[in-house]
């Protein structure tokens, strides 16, 4: 486009957005408006006033900055107060603000936050992190690259994955149609949510239904890789004390392959219909052909009367994403003082993502399907939470073993009471988190709970905030908690102190201290895995610890916000953090056993010697330390035009770190075990006693089918300090613009970008390089009531991985109108 | 490409706020006067010849006030604009106006002002349930306000219903 082109656009541009404005409205324009003296004015009445407001008011820049820059927030205090007076580092994403990005699910919403590391693992399929600490500890499973760290809710009500620990995002019942902003907190926070809060809560708001409440509302768009998102809204304020809604949401998305990575597990040789093949991606129908050595890579196998097989894992290799929900609202204010709010809802999903288990490729189908139910009641100065989740959740489809219901009760209530400089919030809580695979399962032993196995959380809270001076605010948040299968009483907290230089800026410090809770599967696994698809070993033991610590973060965080114009809002934060405590799957012994006792005793065979390997989810020594910072700038520069953006700036380096995959560790265990100059005696003796026990009755040998020769629990030294992790990218941020050249017509371009990341797990190490992402939404605004759009994600189409093993993450091209009446 | 002409592409390409800008603050002090028209303050409470509206932390409010107060009064009371920073320095007033940027301090301007006739108004929305009479709030680029009867009621200041059924009710 040369320059003359861009010119007359421009002019264009200018001339139509004056027309626009310029519409006459009622019996006067907005420019005979704007031209009556202030004396006029204030002599109509005040509805003749509101209509002449309305008339001239509609995109006037106050309220743009009252819409960017003046927002409210809850979750940082647990009162509302705006973001500027907020004391802890948070961000508050709009319904409006979100819509207007592009933003195709909540996840990828999160981008617009600072702090926020936000990585596209399949189509819709996203890792969210605030400020990374991720993947710790590495060289090991997928699993702990999910994020263990960060507590989400939906209005107050946790959303959290207990038994594995991570978020399931897919499984979030609500849309953007329900949600009236999103709340991130960074750092701990722990103190004011409970356990999980580690690096920040992530609190989604849904929206009050009022008298301005559209009676139908909703937005539907579809494009590329058959992708179609929907959402859809029903709501009325029915009297002045009762109001409901209902809403019901959509989404499926298809990958650009139906095939699947498969990795060469420790160099093993792969092969289809015996031909030898590299690690790569396959077909479904290829790797039910394959071998990995002499082993079928996925053997099918029975469970009762079903077959466990690669199309079980994968019955839809080709989607990446599938889910609906439905939520229904009642909301009664019986008093001016009191309000009661019901939500209730269901959802149903089926995603293709990364694998939480340890299988022959990195990725695994999740299913879900769960409901809840939520009450909150506000009375006075008391408020109360009552929650129930529950549903079926497969983890890892075509896993025996991965397929639990789980039962969630929450309840808390908390007090406030303001004096005038202070305000106290003692409260209470109780948490009941049961898992059961028991349904799920062919024989006990088969799963790794094997039954219903419960965590109880109890614990008493205490929030002071203080302001001795109408700049000075203290806030002191204090938590403590007791769990039903540890004697330690898990304390959390927050010490805050903020203070306003002037009206345009505020300093402010945070110590703080937050805590993971325990995870069924960390907790009470008991599982044997026989293992028929790797010759080495034969047989893995999962077994988890009541009495693990539970991890926990310290963090000292200090920031700057400032408003130098009424137009601009800059947040500055410094933080220092350090964990500890980490819980992880790590071997703890193997032993070499023989396999074929009875037919080695009777000499009809030759001894079958392999390995039984015992692991378990344990505290590791390892301590992650993270030095970081983070800008954000938002600024109205017109009424046409406006700008967002962050940038975050982190390293984090490790003390305690071993530099070993759970298979080497294994095979330095096998190695000494297999040099044990007594090897071969051992082997006599252990056939002795097998023999002796099957004689006499004390060894069952339809149960114990092996005799232990010997076990070895040492593990290789070099533990190394201060080394550094880079599976978060060490800058990451996004920019962004809102540019409405005329009243009908807003265009939101969004580059996110990251620097280089390394990812390690058991398997390998993947490099991911650098990459920036461009994201447009153009939007226009038919009438007052329709809205048409076109949406491109990553319209570069730069087919870059963004997450370890996961797919290219292509261009997706979107079109679609959102609506009310 | 001159610089010159990078600038002038820009400001073509944000557009000029022109007088719609400030707007939002006129509009505001016009509703502040019209409110007192409608709400009645108990006798001889104050000052029988001043009417005394505090602007606490907002320039530009007290500004337009003070515009307002050169051409109209409230009743026979002559309107007298007092600024301040500080809620502690709030002493005297009929109505007192807390800005956005001071809106942490509701609470603590409505328990130091307990029990005073004065009506409490903020430019943010949602402060009536830390004591606010009246709260600024736009919906759908409307200007609008919320209204709280009871903490209007309990300064001894009577609110007429036509005041009450144009705002947004949060009782």
């Amino acid at each position: 486009m040369n320059l003359r082109h861009l010119l007359i656009i421009l002019l264009a541009a200018t001339f139509f957005s004056h027309s626009f404005a310029q519409e006459p409205t009622q019996s006067k324009t907005r420019e005979e408006v704007l031209n009556m003296t202030m004396e006029e004015m204030s002599s109509l009445p005040l509805e003749e006033l509101m209509e002449l407001m309305d008339i001239v008011g509609v995109s006037s820049i106050e309220e743009l900055y009252d819409l960017l820059l003046n927002k409210n927030v809850v979750s940082a205090s647990k009162k509302e107060e705006s973001v500027f007076d907020s004391p802890l580092s948070t961000t508050v994403l709009s319904h409006d603000q979100i819509i207007a990005s592009g933003a195709t699910c909540i996840e990828e919403a999160l981008r617009l936050v600072p702090g926020v590391i936000v990585r596209e693992k399949t189509n819709g399929n996203y890792d969210v992190h605030i400020r990374g600490n991720d993947n710790l500890p590495s060289k090991n499973l997928l699993l702990y690259s999910e994020n263990m760290n960060t507590l989400v809710m939906i209005n107050g009500r946790p959303v959290f994955n207990y038994s594995h620990g991570g978020i399931l995002w897919e499984t979030l019942p609500v849309s953007f149609e329900d949600i009236d902003r999103i709340e991130v907190v960074r750092g701990p926070s722990s103190a004011l949510y409970g356990p999980n809060a580690v690096s920040g809560a992530i609190n989604i708001i849904t929206q009050t239904i009022d008298y301005n409440t559209p009676l139908l509302s909703g937005n539907f768009n579809g494009g590329s890789q058959n992708t179609y998102i929907g959402d859809l809204a029903l709501r009325k304020q029915v009297s002045d004390k009762i109001s409901l809604g209902v809403t019901g949401n959509f989404e499926t998305r298809d990958r650009k392959t139906d095939e699947i990575f498969i990795y060469s597990r420790d160099g093993a040789q792969l092969s289809v219909d015996g031909e030898n093949v590299d690690d790569g991606y396959f077909t479904l129908d290829e790797i039910n052909r394959m071998r990995s050595g002499e082993q079928e890579i996925w053997p099918p196998y029975m469970v009762g009367d079903e077959v466990y097989d690669i199309y079980k894992s994968f019955p839809n290799p080709e989607r990446s994403k599938y889910r609906y929900g439905v939520n229904g609202y009642l909301n009664i204010d019986p008093t001016s003082q009191t309000s009661i709010n019901l939500m209730g809802g269901y959802q149903n999903s089926e995603v293709m993502t990364s694998t939480m288990g340890d299988v022959p490729t990195p990725y695994s189908t999740k299913i879900a399907s769960t409901g809840y139910l939520d009450l909150r009641a506000k009375i006075h100065d008391f408020s109360l939470q009552a929650n129930y989740n529950g549903g079926t959740i497969d983890y890892m489809s075509g896993n025996e073993g991965f397929e639990l219901d789980n039962e969630q009760y929450s309840f808390l209530a908390e007090y406030n009471k303001t004096f005038s400089n202070l305000s106290v919030r003692p409260g209470v809580s109780y948490q009941s988190i049961s898992y059961d695979d028991s349904k799920h399962i062919s024989e006990i032993g088969k799963g790794y709970l094997n039954q219903k196995q419960t965590i109880n959380i109890f614990a008493g809270s205490l929030r002071l905030d203080y302001m001795p001076t109408e700049r000075l605010r203290l806030v002191a948040a204090l938590r403590a908690e007791k769990y039903n299968n540890m004697d330690d009483v898990y304390a959390s907290w927050q010490f805050v102190s903020s203070y306003k230089l002037n009206d345009k800026n505020l300093i402010r410090a945070v110590y703080s201290r937050a805590n993971q809770s325990a995870f069924l599967v960390n907790t009470y696994s008991n599982y044997t895995w026989n293992i028929v698809n790797m010759e080495f070993p034969r047989i893995m033991q999962f077994d988890g610890h009541t009495d693990n610590k539970l991890k926990t973060m310290d963090m000292v965080e200090l920031g700057f916000r400032s408003r130098p114009d009424k137009s601009i809002l800059i947040d500055v934060e410094a933080f220092y953090n350090r964990s500890k405590d980490f819980v992880a799957l790590a071997p703890d012994m193997t032993s070499l056993a023989v396999f074929n006792p009875l037919e080695v005793i009777a000499e009809t065979q030759a001894p079958d010697i392999n390995a039984i390997v015992n692991l378990s989810f344990q505290n590791m020594d390892l301590i992650s330390n993270q030095l970081g910072a983070s800008v954000s700038v938002d600024w109205v520069l017109s009424e046409k035009l406006m700008a967002t953006g962050h940038f975050t700036y982190q390293k984090t380096t490790v003390d305690n770190y071993v530099p070993y995959s759970r298979n080497e560790i294994l095979g330095y265990q096998a190695t000494i075990a297999q040099s044990d100059p007594d090897l071969m005696a051992k082997i006599g003796q252990a056939l002795v006693d097998y023999g002796t026990g099957v004689a006499t009755g004390e060894i069952d040998p339809t149960q114990q089918t092996y005799a232990v020769i010997n076990s070895v629990s040492e593990t290789p030294e070099g533990e190394e300090d201060d080394f550094e992790h880079k599976a978060t990218p060490s800058y990451w941020g996004s920019l962004s613009f809102s540019y409405r050249p005329w009243k009908k017509f807003e265009f939101f371009p969004q580059a996110y970008f990251y620097g280089d990341q390394s990812f390690t797990n058991q398997y390998g190490i993947i490099d991911i390089e650098k990459s920036i992402n461009i994201n447009a939404k153009a939007s226009y605004k038919a009438t007052d009531n329709l809205t048409f759009f076109v949406n491109c994600r990553n319209l570069l189409n730069t087919e870059k991985t963004q997450f370890a093993y996961m797919d290219k993450i292509g261009g997706l091209y979107l079109a679609g109108l959102s609506f009310k009446w | 490409m001159n610089k010159n002409f990078l600038i002038l592409m820009f400001l073509l390409l944000i557009g000029s706020s022109g007088k719609a800008f400030g707007q939002m603050t006129k509009f505001k002090a016009l509703f502040l006067y019209n409110f007192t028209q409608n709400v009645e303050w108990p006798p001889n409470t104050i000052s029988s010849k001043e009417f005394v509206i505090t602007v606490i932390g907002d320039n530009d409010m007290a500004n337009e006030l003070k515009k307002l107060a050169q051409v109209k009064k409230v009743g026979s009371k002559t309107m007298v604009i007092k600024q301040t920073s500080q809620v502690k320095d709030v002493t005297n007033s009929h109505v007192v106006f807390l800005s956005s940027n001071k809106s942490d301090l509701m609470s603590r301007l409505a328990i130091q002002q307990d029990g005073q006739p004065v009506l409490l108004i903020s430019s943010k929305e949602d402060l009536c349930k830390d004591g606010a009479a009246i709260c600024f709030t736009t919906i759908d680029g409307k200007l609008r306000y919320q209204i709280n009867e009871d903490n209007i009621i309990a300064r001894s200041l009577k609110v007429n219903n036509k005041l009450i059924s144009l705002g947004i009710s949060t009782n």
